[in-house]
């Protein structure tokens, strides 16, 4: 059974990488092919989930919980031109909900714990933690004045906005040379799969159909 | 030199299948041929380790692996060398997903690693998905006991382990997974458990900084390459540590693609092109 | 029934939503305990729903193209082939879910991520290339940052990693600080905005 989801999956694999000699059907099949087995496990899950919190519990003598799925199953009137509307319902509990319990966070969280590092005893630190503590109170207030759109940015506020721009693209230019540094995982994971036996055989295999199909093709 | 010069303008203009084809050769190489390249170890994995190493058994961990299958590169191997840690040290393990795919792939994780004589149930349970995101990380923060069945249909009473479960704070640790924006974790835990560690990909890593700095969050690990340094500290080479070989070697090829890239611009700027 | 078509209705639904939400975990009371619990179980359960608004819609985008014949409807039929494989083989057993989902399904995606991997690599080639201060510092923090993520620079060069964890741990966490600062301000000014009237995309 190993050795056949082995052979499947480089199969696929293949099939989806040939996407970088020309746009081909297999690139296709792989990719609807993950759209449906997605699609799959989320009916799977969200049936199974159902279940869990609202069958048992309604059987179970919790018969108030109707009232959420009624609202729930209002989501899906956004199908309906007519009744679009009631879908209104459900997305305004969900997103109200949603939005109250990141609120009611987000204060202590990231505006009250952010700012609290800044309160540093000068004193006890030593000069490199001091010059560490402005760079990062020059970039933070700087950053947040690049985000005032309240007034136009000339004078000190243009300033303190250019230098907020500089900082951010040295944040966005780490988290771009991350992002390559884990984007290349995907690549060298798969090579690693496929450089084992028996689906090392399915390399050369690949190469000669390409091979073959630029001939056919008459080179272009 | 003109010869360099047409070599530079010929990767200016095909650049792409060159690059393609020379990541994939990169990629292969390692794999074929096995460099041992060595690494350096964060401090930031050396914190998460000791705080995992400071665990005492019998104590409940909370682990959510809230990612989906096709990231599983970028966080997959660090949350195994993590988990097989925490098995190491006989604390009890207590799964919640707040991803669709969580469940799945902790039992994926679980095949993948030695659990010892752990017992389903008594040292660690799958509790599988809980819906809505930040509201459902939110109500699990309310009241763990809200979930009244785990992954496979046990009703939670009849689960030892549940039995000391009975608030937030009875967990020692918080171990979450995530390829995203990480705001919605650390915003509902923090402050709710004693420490926080993410293992995260290294494309959040720097909106994950103001956490740590802040002490919000205890420690992290960015993504793979946090994965191998874990798995070096506990001398247990894995998957993460076979993926680093080809990692240097790819990033030393577009490391030298940027400095080609800029040779290319200067040299079409200066003659004014 | 023309007050059903009402927008002060999901607008009041909102409202009293965000404001349990938002308060009730600080109101110690027990009845207040009781609401904001039973919210809980109410919005856990509609989330659940709202995943099958993206099932139907996708359901529904297939289905209407192989209906209508139009081009490359032959993948729509791979879809729902695949989707019935992956729900029939999570009910069938434990085993058998997690072979189609560990050993198939997991691995195929990644090869399909793959291309994020080829896409950028082109893309940063012409990224990273100094065009002006911005770009000098973006490109400054990208290599270093690249540096750092390829383990051999950090063991031969002690200074890289020296370097990398300044720059994430002073600069670019300032940085990244302010966006913090910024995204919660920003949510909750947006919170308020619906709450007023002026934000419709949720309220309509």
């Amino acid at each position: 059974m190993e050795v056949i989801a082995s052979l499947i999956v480089a199969i696929l694999t293949l099939m989806a990488w040939s996407m970088l000699y020309r746009e081909t059907v297999f690139y296709r099949f792989v990719e609807h092919l993950i759209i449906g087995f997605s699609m799959g496990y989320t009916l799977y899950i969200t049936i199974d989930t159902l279940k869990k919190i609202w069958i048992s519990p309604m059987l179970a003598g919790n018969w108030i919980l109707i009232i959420p799925a009624i609202l729930g199953f209002l989501l899906y009137t956004s199908f309906s031109e007519r009744y679009r509307y009631l879908s209104r319902w459900g997305i305004a509990a969900i997103a109200g909900s949603g939005a109250g319990f990141a609120v009611g966070r987000a204060v202590p969280v990231q505006i009250i714990g952010q700012i609290k590092p800044f309160f540093l005893n000068l004193r006890e630190v030593g000069a490199p933690a001091i010059i560490n503590w402005l760079v990062v109170i020059i970039t933070t207030v700087t950053t947040l004045a690049y985000f005032t759109f309240t007034r136009e940015h000339k004078g000190a506020l243009g300033w303190a906005a250019k230098i907020g721009r500089w900082s951010m693209m040295a944040a966005f230019g780490a988290t771009f040379g991350a992002t390559i540094g884990c984007d290349l995982l995907y690549i060298i994971e798969r090579c690693i799969f496929l450089h084992k036996a028996p689906q090392v055989y399915l390399l050369p295999i690949a190469i000669i159909v390409i091979v073959v199909d630029i001939l056919r093709r008459g080179g272009k | 030199m003109s010869e360099k010069g047409g070599l530079i303008e010929v990767l200016g203009r095909n650049y792409r299948q060159v690059i393609w084809i020379g990541v994939l050769i990169l990629c292969f190489l390692p794999a074929f041929v096995p460099l041992g390249i060595p690494i350096s170890i964060d401090k930031l994995t050396i914190k998460a380790y000791k705080c995992i190493e400071e665990l005492e058994p019998g104590d409940l961990v909370l682990v959510s692996p809230d990612f989906t299958p096709g990231m599983w590169v970028e966080v997959g191997p660090a949350m195994n060398a993590i988990m097989q840690h925490l098995f190491m040290k006989k604390v009890r393990i207590v799964i919640v997903s707040f991803y669709i795919d969580g469940p799945v792939l902790a039992e994926k994780i679980l095949r993948e690693i030695d659990i010892g004589d752990a017992k389903y149930g008594v040292d660690y349970v799958n509790l599988g998905y809980l819906p809505g995101m930040e509201t459902a990380m939110a109500a699990f923060v309310e009241n763990p006991r809200r979930i009244e069945y785990d992954y496979y249909g046990t009703p939670v009473e009849e689960l030892e382990i549940m039995k000391d479960v009975k608030s937030i704070g009875d967990f020692k640790l918080y171990i979450f997974a995530c390829v995203t924006w990480p705001d919605p974790w650390i915003r509902q835990f923090s402050g709710k458990v004693p420490k926080i560690i993410t293992v995260i990909s290294p494309a959040a890593i720097s909106l994950v900084m103001p956490y740590v700095s802040g002490g919000q969050l205890y420690s992290m690990l960015p993504g793979t390459k946090g994965g191998a340094e874990y798995e070096a500290l506990m001398k247990r080479p894995g998957v993460a540590t076979s993926i680093m070989d080809a990692t240097s070697l790819c990033l030393t090829f577009v490391m030298l693609l940027v400095i080609v890239g800029n040779i290319s611009y200067w040299r079409k700027r200066l003659r004014g092109e | 029934m023309s007050w059903v078509r009402r927008r002060e209705i999901p607008l009041l639904i909102f409202a009293i939503t965000f404001i349990i939400g938002c308060f009730g975990y600080y109101i110690e009371h027990p009845a207040m305990g009781k609401i904001y619990s039973t919210l809980f179980d109410w919005v856990l359960l509609m989330s659940n729903l709202a995943l099958g608004t993206g099932l139907i819609a996708m359901t529904l985008y297939h289905g209407k193209k192989i209906a209508k014949r139009e081009k490359g409807y032959e993948m729509s039929f791979v879809v729902f082939g695949a989707l019935i494989l992956m729900f029939v083989s999570c009910y069938a057993s434990p085993a058998s879910r997690e072979y189609l989902y560990a050993k198939i399904y997991t691995p195929a995606s990644i090869a399909i991520l793959c291309f994020t991997g080829f896409s950028e690599i082109s893309g940063l080639y012409r990224a990273f290339r100094v065009r002006s201060v911005e770009a000098f510092f973006l490109a400054l923090a990208g290599f270093i940052l690249l540096m750092h993520f390829a383990p051999v620079y950090g063991f031969f060069i002690p200074g890289v990693e020296k370097v990398a964890s300044w720059l994430l741990d002073n600069p670019a966490m300032g940085a990244s600080r302010g966006i913090v600062i910024g995204v919660a301000i920003g949510t909750i000014a947006i919170a308020i905005r619906v709450l007023l009237g002026y934000e419709k995309a949720y309220t309509g």
